[in-house]
């Protein structure tokens, strides 16, 4: 259902494979059993890693005791945390002073932080015996009460998760725009409520693997990872290594799923670097899924404390927000998801008056990481769980007050509040066209009928703002003293001696295609096939660019992967044509490139690109005399990105992809238990590279954000044990569980990025908020006003035993 | 060490394994097979799917004791004559997988489904591969693929082949 796709780029004469459903080239090595990840990795000598954690929340380790665990029939070494810090420095974090003194090693040292977290490194010559000597490590540890939430991290007296600083709110800020105080004195409604945002995680299939190879000859750590960004990471890594960043070598195979999760593995390459150093051979360790589920990365944890401001029409004033962010026990770089509401605060709605006061707080649970989607579904959710509230008690449609609200799109470009400077798009279309395509009336008949069958039912809908790529300069407003800005990424393109065309990008994925996406930009540019284009799969630093940037990660393939490829391609294509015109003695502006030849549009004949590529390569002398030989582009494309305005404003993202949702979801008033019974969504991703590709990733997010709204929740019990730590009890959602997607999108191109693209792959939460909002339409006969992203069937039960008892 | 024989892929292999070897171990480290992977501890997942004896399988949830005898297949065994097989050209196809992790597993459930079940309707699909969690696809596109090979009657059963060879 995409409506026809303008594409505003130079060279549109020849442009056939972008924008089209071309199937994937990565799919025949998968279907067939042949993918590559990193744990088929084989290399002689390799020994098994097995980790030692912490069964406590939080406690003193007394001593650690390894004689039994080395009398193992198989055991290399046993090194506990201690034996590893001595060689590492601590990991770099984002935070102000004093908060910068937070030691995260990856490791613990003397105390526990929380359930699950590494204390030993076990080695063995196999992963069995490796797991056997993790059993008779006798560790005596000293309980400590632990903190698990972040209100009562913040109270007075609150025992302290890291000792040598102050206080458990690691980071705190208010920011405020506009005359907040005055729109909410004189507001006709103002409604305030308090939200949970729950903890859940995307949990890729594959868990992180990590393999480190250290050369002694060489001085390098090879190292094999499921890292979604290791250029990115680099640095952090070679500063905790006390090395040189230039002596790692990483390599990111296929990924089996990444999220957000995978780029919190790094502290395992550290880990893996320092075993493989002391015990001379290669080390290979692959997660459990438990081990994954208890101490990889968590979804943020939030509790908001939300007030709107309406006028009696329906216009949203103002939002005034208080966020306590449960960051789990280490704070590794930014504060999580805290600082992410300013890239797209106001959504996508006009409201001027703002303010969010945020608190980042330590816990002795799982520390939290980026995970799809992070930051843009919470907000989205704060804002639209309580223009809901506003509607109903206005008494207006749901739907009414947001197109009263909707940014329009003869306002595009259109800056807001903080700062962020939407790229373009129609809002309005995109909430209509869903609501066009599911019947939107036929869906609310739909409701009513399972009501008067007795059945709990609700209709829901959402908008949902995917910003990105992040703009670093952003770092500014979490620590004064940063002096990061902009970001980039790095793409090569080549045409050899005999014509094969290669290209690569230094983007790391996870399953988004990239080989198939790259070779129809670089077929299109250079008048091929896409078949005839070889792009680079995964990702080696010592074969494809990077920068340090460099990585799929904040939706940015399509803005900044894209583009640097785009370039590189147009660079040779240039390059092509000059020494093409030079051998038919024609001007360049009267050549064309396609079907794998250069021609003169004037009858002056043509060249085959190979031949091309001969002269460019093998005969040196036919070149024209200043023209350097080869043809090859190395391109480091800058995304279009300024500092911050002020201390709180800024434009921290290029593109704003955004997305409409219906949902009309059940509940079986018996079991607690919820099922979407249809779901529709319309997103504007701008042109896309392949609508196939970002039809599925459409489909993931839906996946991902059913699941979170409907099933999966990680569950802490009173004395900090994660009580969710199998695929058993987190419950990852089955086909069986979802319904069918009925997906749509128009197409707004961008104003800023050369292709026309957004990048889109994270979604903003669009059908998770349906869900929220569907769920309190759902229990309104019960006069129950629903509070949370995510409640249990079980809870869900006691409402409504709750409510009939009434 | 216990010794065991099996036919895998249509080959014969031989070999000795700790009694507590699972089966997935035994495919992956010993077989160097890199198809069934490993994605849960719990029997949840099923990318560790295989057919064993005919059905499938989790080969994480059995030791590779327990496959002395028996007739192995896994994602490697099913293309013949360097041709894909229905199912594989349909997820591909259909876009039914991104990253892939699953997808051999998602396969071997399949085969087995419609093995059973020529004709299944959606709700048939969804159940049939419920034991097999995907994080990518929402699944959307892998009941579609399913389904496409279904309706067009063009199923063969791997099996058939692998032991022809």
């Amino acid at each position: 259902m995409t409506e026809s796709v303008t594409l505003h780029r130079e060279e549109t004469k020849n442009v056939k494979w972008v924008g089209s459903r071309y199937p994937r080239k990565e799919d025949l090595r998968f279907v067939t059993g042949n993918g590559m990840y990193a744990s088929d990795i084989r290399i002689p000598g390799l020994a098994h890693v097995a980790i030692a954690r912490s069964p406590y929340a939080s406690a003193k380790i007394k001593g650690i005791d390894k004689s039994k665990a080395l009398e193992v029939p198989g055991v290399v070494a046993v090194f506990t945390g201690e034996e590893i810090v001595a060689e590492l420095d601590p990991l770099p974090n984002l935070l102000p002073s004093p908060y910068d003194k937070v030691k995260d090693y990856g490791i613990a040292v003397d105390r526990v932080r929380y359930a699950g977290e590494p204390i030993a490194v076990v080695v063995a010559e196999s992963n069995y015996a490796a797991w056997d000597a993790v059993e008779q490590l006798e560790v005596d540890y000293e309980p400590l009460s632990p903190v698990l939430t972040a209100k009562s991290g913040c109270e007075k007296g609150a025992p302290l998760v890291h000792e040598n600083v102050p206080t458990n709110v690691v980071w705190q800020r208010k920011f405020t725009y506009g005359d907040v105080d005055e729109v909410f004195k004189t507001a006709d409604l103002v409604v305030s409520k308090k939200f949970k945002w729950h903890r859940f995680t995307s949990a890729p299939l594959e868990p992180n693997v990590v393999v480190v190879d250290y050369d002694k000859r060489h001085v390098i750590f090879n190292i094999w990872s499921n890292n979604q960004r290791p250029a990115f990471n680099q640095a952090a890594i070679a500063k905790a290594l006390r090395i040189d960043a230039n002596r790692l070598h990483f390599i990111s195979p296929d990924i089996g799923g990444g999220f957000g999760i995978k780029n919190e593995n790094y502290p395992y390459i550290i880990l893996l670097a320092v075993a493989a150093r002391r015990i001379g051979r290669p080390v290979r360790w692959i997660e459990t899924r438990t081990e994954h589920m208890v101490a990889s990365a968590h979804g943020s944890e939030i509790n908001y404390e939300g007030e709107m401001a309406f006028s009696r029409d329906g216009k949203i004033l103002g939002l005034r927000a208080k966020a306590y962010h449960d960051e789990g026990a280490y704070m590794r770089r930014e504060p999580i998801a805290a600082f992410n509401f300013i890239r797209h605060a106001t959504l996508t709605y006009t409201f001027r008056n703002l303010e969010m006061d945020i608190y980042a707080v330590v816990t002795n649970k799982c520390p939290v990481g980026p995970n799809r989607s992070y930051g843009k579904m919470q907000q989205g959710f704060l804002v639209e769980r309580l223009l809901e509230l506003g509607a109903k008690k206005l008494g207006i449609d749901p739907i009414e007050i947001r197109l009263r609200n909707f940014v329009s799109s003869e306002q595009m470009p259109y800056e807001t509040p903080t700062g962020a400077i939407l790229d373009g798009g129609d809002y309005s279309r995109a909430l209509k066209k869903v609501l066009e395509n599911m019947d939107y009336a036929a869906l609310v008949k739909e409701r009513d009928r399972l009501r008067s069958e007795g059945k709990l039912a609700g209709v829901g809908i959402s908008m949902g703002m995917d910003a990105c790529p992040i703009n670093f300069s952003s770092n500014r407003l979490i620590n004064p003293k940063s002096t990061a800005s902009g970001e980039s990424e790095a793409a090569w393109v080549k045409i050899d001696e005999d014509g094969n065309i290669s290209a690569a990008v230094g983007t790391s994925p996870q399953g988004h295609g990239h080989e198939t996406v790259v070779s129809q930009i670089v077929a299109d540019v250079l008048g091929v096939h896409p078949e005839q284009v070889y792009a680079l799969p995964g990702f080696d630093s010592w074969t494809h660019p990077s920068t340090p940037h460099s990585g799929t990660y904040a939706s940015r393939f399509a803005i900044a992967g894209a583009s640097a490829v785009n370039e590189a391609a147009r660079r040779v294509r240039g390059k092509v044509l000059r020494i093409a015109a030079f051998a038919l003695k024609e001007d360049v502006e009267n050549l064309e490139l396609a079907d794998g030849s250069v021609v003169s549009t004037k009858g002056k004949g043509k060249v085959p690109l190979k031949e091309v590529a001969r002269l460019a390569w093998r005969d040196l002398a036919n070149l024209p005399e200043d023209e350097e030989p080869g043809l090859y582009s190395n391109v480091i494309y800058k995304t279009p990105f300024k500092l911050p305005i002020d201390s709180q404003r800024g434009n921290f993202s290029l593109t704003y992809s955004y997305s409409a949702c219906v949902v009309l979801l059940e509940i079986d008033p018996g079991t607690g238990v919820s099922r979407v019974k249809r779901v529709g969504i319309v997103e504007d991703a701008g042109n896309q590279i392949n609508p196939l590709i970002v039809e599925g990733q459409v489909h993931g997010q839906m996946g991902h954000q059913l699941g979170a709204a409907l099933y999966e929740d990680l569950v802490y019990d009173e004395a900090g044990q994660l009580l969710t730590a199998t695929f058993k009890d987190y419950l990852a959602p089955t086909a069986s569980d979802l319904p069918s997607y009925e997906t749509g999108s128009i197409v707004v191109p961008s104003l800023f990025t050369p292709l026309g693209t957004r990048g889109t792959g994270e979604g903003g939460g669009a059908p998770l908020i349906a869900c929220a909002n569907a769920m309190d339409d759902a229990l309104l006969p019960l006069g129950v006003e629903y509070d949370s992203s995510y409640l249990s069937p079980i809870k869900i039960r006691e409402l409504v035993k709750s409510a009939s008892g009434k | 060490m216990s010794r065991i024989q099996a036919i895998v892929n249509g080959r014969k292999v031989e070999a000795d394994v700790e009694p507590r070897k699972l089966l997935i171990d035994f495919i992956r480290e010993d077989l160097g097979l890199t198809g069934p992977h490993i994605g849960c501890d719990t029997s949840n997942c099923g990318a560790c799917t295989v057919l064993y004896n005919g059905r499938a399988i989790k080969s994480c949830t059995m030791f590779a004791v327990q496959a002395d005898g028996a007739e192995i297949l896994t994602i490697e065994g099913v293309s013949t004559d360097g041709k894909l097989h229905p199912l594989q050209q349909a997820f591909h196809e259909n876009h039914a997988l991104q990253c892939g992790y699953c997808t051999p597993g998602m396969i071997m459930s399949s085969i087995d489904l419609l093995t059973r079940n020529p004709n299944p309707t959606e709700e048939e699909i969804r159940l049939g591969i419920s034991g097999n969690l995907c994080r990518c696809t929402g699944y959307h596109n892998i009941v579609k693929a399913i389904s496409s090979v279904a309706k067009s009657h063009i199923f063969v059963s791997p099996l058939k082949k692998a032991k022809e060879e």
